[in-house]
């Protein structure tokens, strides 16, 4: 327990020290402001720049909440692993870890400080990003009520849980940032390759970030989530189970 | 045209988190002159000129070790 | 009592013996000088004594405890100065031993008050600003400082002098004197003459055996042999010393540089005994007669033969 609070304390400091939590807070932040802002001007804005642009029919408050999904599972989450894909093969490269596992901070520890971090930080950027977008929304289509806003971001929330698991099983078997980065875009891959197919497609965690949405338009009902939700905290803890056992056998 | 004017003030917050990233980046070029590649100039000038992406490039692929 | 015994230790890489069936013991309260040439296996016998490696075979005992892969019980005896050690840049020297204390298991004010004592003992004492602008020498004071921190029976160092230069290469090593009235002190090198400064203990590792052990005075009585050297003032003299009948059967095994040569023996006595009649016959006055205690450097050469 001492040596994962002290890691854990350490993990923080590296993160604010290394402006990572600084750069991925403005970026969830920037997008979470500019989706809503997006869909209510992006049109006006092509149909000044392009005059004879079909104009479709007017943006409504969903198309905000589209745009914040598109922009988060794809930039926000994109720039997350991007940044952390360098956790462990910082680590690695300059041997800072021996020095404290010969200390006695078990190894295991180190796994769990990492990803409570990461989480931590995912947590705040994602929420942050949240409140922009649905204080924009309630600011530009005043009055409108939907229903399960908080509900869909939840569950694409659940699904940075399952990213960040993913991407330590990389960066503990992979030494190099680049090859942790792509074995977790390659997972994620498979994941959403994996949605389309259709008898999976209803079990698949990929509809977490898929259909939120339909959940907010009323075209998909929560009971759909159910599954995918269970099967995804599944995967994410067994990422981290494997994780924790590959790098009890890593040599530092 | 009036949508477009009415829309200026809430771009101002986006505008304000680009420029405290810029500024945040662009004084850490100055305090750590070692990069991985290129040089003062050029990394001052990725990150004031592309907001947002310049920043983010620098610190993930332009800094260098701490010293 | 040993702080260290390590028995029947076997360890090979993809084929390879790097170790093959090493036993030594660290006595308490020694500084043990382990010996060997680059690539000997010396890393990897003490990667092997902190759990960091798993030996093919053989058992390897600290402090009464066996030691295991993957665990780090027995490390709580131990203090690790790895050759090169690497810390977190942004840190100060103080704050990194912060993280260490609490990592042990340290109150915050034992930490404090025991980093700052060790941080003046090697001379990092009033250092404000972070790693990431520590010198190799630093770097290496720091992490003696860091070992120390758990107060180890058994300070293990691998390689503390081999970057350093000779300012640097002092300090450590007076570090480890110092230290070694409280601690028993391990550390290898390929060094000599830090052994012969420091050490009252060393062992010779070569493929993978310890082939020469013990204090530093047995070895020096069982394996070396004493030599005598002899400079004359001109090569002539040199010549005719050499061309005389008793002399003949040591210059086998002498080395004749310029005006020097120098005649190795066992039997010292006999061997001077021998030059001096010679000397008195032939009325040659050498410029110098000195009898050379063994060095370590000549035995090295002669085992790894």
């Amino acid at each position: 327990m001492n040596g994962y609070a002290a890691f854990l304390k350490k993990e923080l400091t590296e993160n604010m020290k290394n402006y990572r939590f600084l750069i991925l807070f403005a970026v969830f932040l920037i997008f979470g402001l500019a989706s809503p802002f997006l869909a209510k001007f992006m049109p006006e804005i092509l149909s000044a720049v392009a005059a004879d642009m079909q104009m479709g029919s007017a943006p409504v408050a969903l198309d905000a909440w589209e745009q914040f999904y598109k922009n988060i599972s794809g930039v926000g989450f994109s720039a997350f692993i991007i940044l952390f894909g360098s956790c462990m093969s910082s680590e690695y490269s300059k041997g800072t870890l021996v020095l404290l596992v010969t200390k006695g901070l078990p190894r295991r520890a180190v796994i769990f400080a990492k990803y409570t971090v990461a989480a931590i930080l995912m947590t705040a950027c994602y929420w942050a990003g949240f409140i922009a977008t649905y204080c924009y929304t309630a600011y530009l289509w005043p009055g409108t009520m939907l229903s399960h806003v908080f509900t869909a971001a939840f569950y694409l929330w659940l699904i940075g849980f399952l990213y960040l698991s993913i991407l330590l099983l990389g960066c503990v078997i992979f030494k190099q940032t680049f090859t942790s980065i792509l074995f977790t875009g390659g997972i994620v891959a498979v994941i959403s390759l994996l949605g389309i197919v259709d008898p999976l497609a209803r079990f698949n965690p990929f509809l977490l970030t898929s259909k939120n949405v339909d959940l907010i338009s009323g075209a998909a009902s929560v009971s759909e989530f159910l599954m995918p939700t269970v099967i995804s905290i599944a995967i994410t803890i067994i990422g981290l189970w494997f994780a924790t056992i590959l790098f009890d056998g890593k040599q530092l | 045209m009036d949508a477009l004017l009415e829309m200026l003030p809430l771009l101002i917050p986006i505008l304000v988190l680009d420029a405290v990233l810029a500024v945040v980046a662009a004084l850490h070029v100055l305090r750590h002159p070692h990069y991985r590649f290129g040089n003062k100039a050029f990394w001052l000038v990725v990150v004031v000129v592309f907001l947002l992406i310049g920043p983010i490039t620098y610190f993930v692929i332009g800094r260098g070790e701490e010293q | 009592m040993n702080v260290l015994t390590i028995q029947g230790l076997s360890k090979a890489f993809g084929g390879q013996k790097i170790i093959d069936n090493l036993n030594m013991t660290v006595p308490e309260g020694s500084v043990f000088g382990f010996i060997g040439q680059n690539g000997a296996g010396k890393t990897t016998t003490m990667k092997m004594v902190l759990g960091l490696l798993r030996p093919n075979q053989g058992e390897i005992i600290v402090c009464n405890e066996p030691v295991h892969f993957g665990q780090t019980k027995t490390n709580q005896y131990i203090g690790y100065l790895p050759d090169v050690p690497e810390f977190y840049d942004y840190m100060t020297p103080i704050r990194y031993l912060a993280l260490c204390g609490e990592i042990i298991g340290l109150s915050k004010a034992e930490t404090y008050q025991r980093g700052e004592e060790l941080l003046s003992l090697v001379g990092l004492g009033n250092v404000k600003k972070t790693i990431g602008g520590f010198s190799r020498g630093m770097k290496q004071r720091l992490g003696i400082a860091q070992a120390l921190l758990t107060r180890p029976k058994l300070l293990i160092c691998d390689e503390p002098t081999s970057a350093l230069d000779p300012v640097g290469r002092k300090e450590i090593l007076d570090i480890l004197r110092k230290i070694s009235s409280t601690t028993t002190v391990l550390f290898s090198t390929h060094i000599l003459s830090d052994v012969e400064r420091i050490c009252d203990h060393a062992a010779l590792l070569n493929q993978g055996k310890i082939v020469v052990g013990g204090t530093l005075s047995e070895i020096k009585a069982l394996h070396g042999h004493e030599s005598l050297l002899l400079e004359f003032p001109t090569d002539d003299a040199l010549h005719t010393f050499k061309s005389q009948e008793a002399i003949q059967p040591l210059l086998d095994t002498a080395e004749a540089n310029g005006k020097e040569i120098i005649l190795h023996s066992q039997e010292m006595e006999k061997v001077q005994h021998t030059v001096f009649h010679v000397l008195a016959e032939t009325a040659l006055c050498p410029i110098k007669i000195e009898i050379m205690e063994p060095s370590l450097e000549s035995l090295f050469l002669e085992v790894i033969k």
